[in-house]
């Protein structure tokens, strides 16, 4: 099992990838807003972006979580407000 | 894998175990891609580059395990082409049990829909991707009795046409090939003067062959074919 503080990790790596193919700079902070109107990220980005944290994860733990399940949409609060929220999200679903 | 074998070649097609999915991945096999096929029941094909996969379509879990088995064996998908479907009863809609609505529904509409999630997914990594998802010249002809049918593949139709949208950035292609009838199991169980009742409001008005829908699926599945997405196209005349 691997630690949120990991999972922020490869969450970064992500951004990483997702900025160098784009040619765009999301920033990688904790507060970095990843949907709404705040975020500087588009839907193609934002599905960009998840299927690469998906990838991640499933490389570093060999579990296949799909992120954006039911509960995803549902939460009172979003876990793609920002980066923290979505590694919370992250943590949750792979300690089910 | 020859010379001029295509780059572009992990293939994923439902309901291989017979008519067109059967078809069409001995047809590719054939061609030099990897294709990896699914049906309920145990099946193979005597191939090195064929993996079978027994899936039930209606069930999300057994849709997840294809993908598991992708990304592991494969780690890349360039082709899905949504072929399984049902047509269980040709019935008034006055008749409809419930639970002959859910279960249509599951396989023609949830299935593909959930394949086409997941296989974004993998597609999206390699900015490239060709989805295929069959239609049904049902749609255009709205036959007495096929409600249900039709309206499932009616919503295939549209949700590729959106599909198409939210994935042209990422070099993916969605269309929809809806052939005329091919003598298959599935077309063997609707009552025959209906079906040609049906045939005689085509240009062509025999049965189609398989062919037919291989050579359509080779032009859009054509790395070239970036700017074909988001169409439904008939054959046969419809």
């Amino acid at each position: 099992m691997i630690s949120k503080k990991e999972i922020i990790e490869l969450i970064y790596l992500s951004i990483d990838d997702v900025n160098e193919e784009n040619g765009i700079n999301i920033v990688k902070n904790l507060e970095t807003k990843l949907f709404g109107s705040e975020s500087d990220l588009d839907s193609i980005l934002l599905v960009n972006l998840i299927v690469s944290v998906e990838q991640n994860i499933e490389d570093a733990t060999e579990k296949y979580i799909p992120i954006a399940d039911e509960r995803a949409f549902s939460l009172e609060e979003s876990p793609f407000k920002n980066i923290e929220t979505l590694a919370g999200h992250i943590e949750t679903l792979l300690n089910e | 894998m020859s010379s001029n074998a295509p780059t572009k070649d992990v293939v994923l097609i439902t309901g291989t175990s017979r008519g067109i999915g059967n078809y069409l991945a001995n047809y590719y096999l054939d061609k030099n891609y990897k294709v990896i096929g699914c049906s309920r029941a145990i099946f193979d094909i005597p191939n090195d580059h064929y993996t079978h996969i027994v899936a039930d379509l209606s069930n999300e879990e057994d849709i997840l395990n294809i993908f598991k088995i992708i990304r592991k064996k494969f780690k890349r998908l360039d082709i899905l082409i949504n072929n399984a479907a049902i047509n269980p009863a040709i019935l008034n809609v006055a008749f409809l049990p419930f639970q002959t609505i859910e279960n249509i529904y599951r396989v023609n509409v949830f299935a593909p829909i959930m394949l086409c999630r997941e296989a974004i997914k993998l597609m999206i990594r390699n900015k490239y991707g060709r989805i295929i998802n069959l239609g049904s010249m049902a749609t255009k002809h709205e036959v007495s009795g096929e409600a249900l049918y039709t309206s499932t593949k009616a919503a295939i139709n549209a949700f590729t046409k959106v599909l198409s949208k939210e994935v042209e950035s990422s070099g993916i292609t969605a269309n929809v090939l809806a052939p005329s009838v091919i003598e298959t199991e599935l077309s063997k169980a609707i009552d025959q003067e209906a079906l040609f009742e049906v045939l005689n409001r085509n240009a062509i008005k025999k049965y189609g062959d398989f062919n037919d829908v291989s050579n359509l699926i080779d032009l859009l599945i054509k790395e070239e074919s970036k700017s074909i997405t988001g169409q439904l196209i008939y054959l046969g005349g419809v």
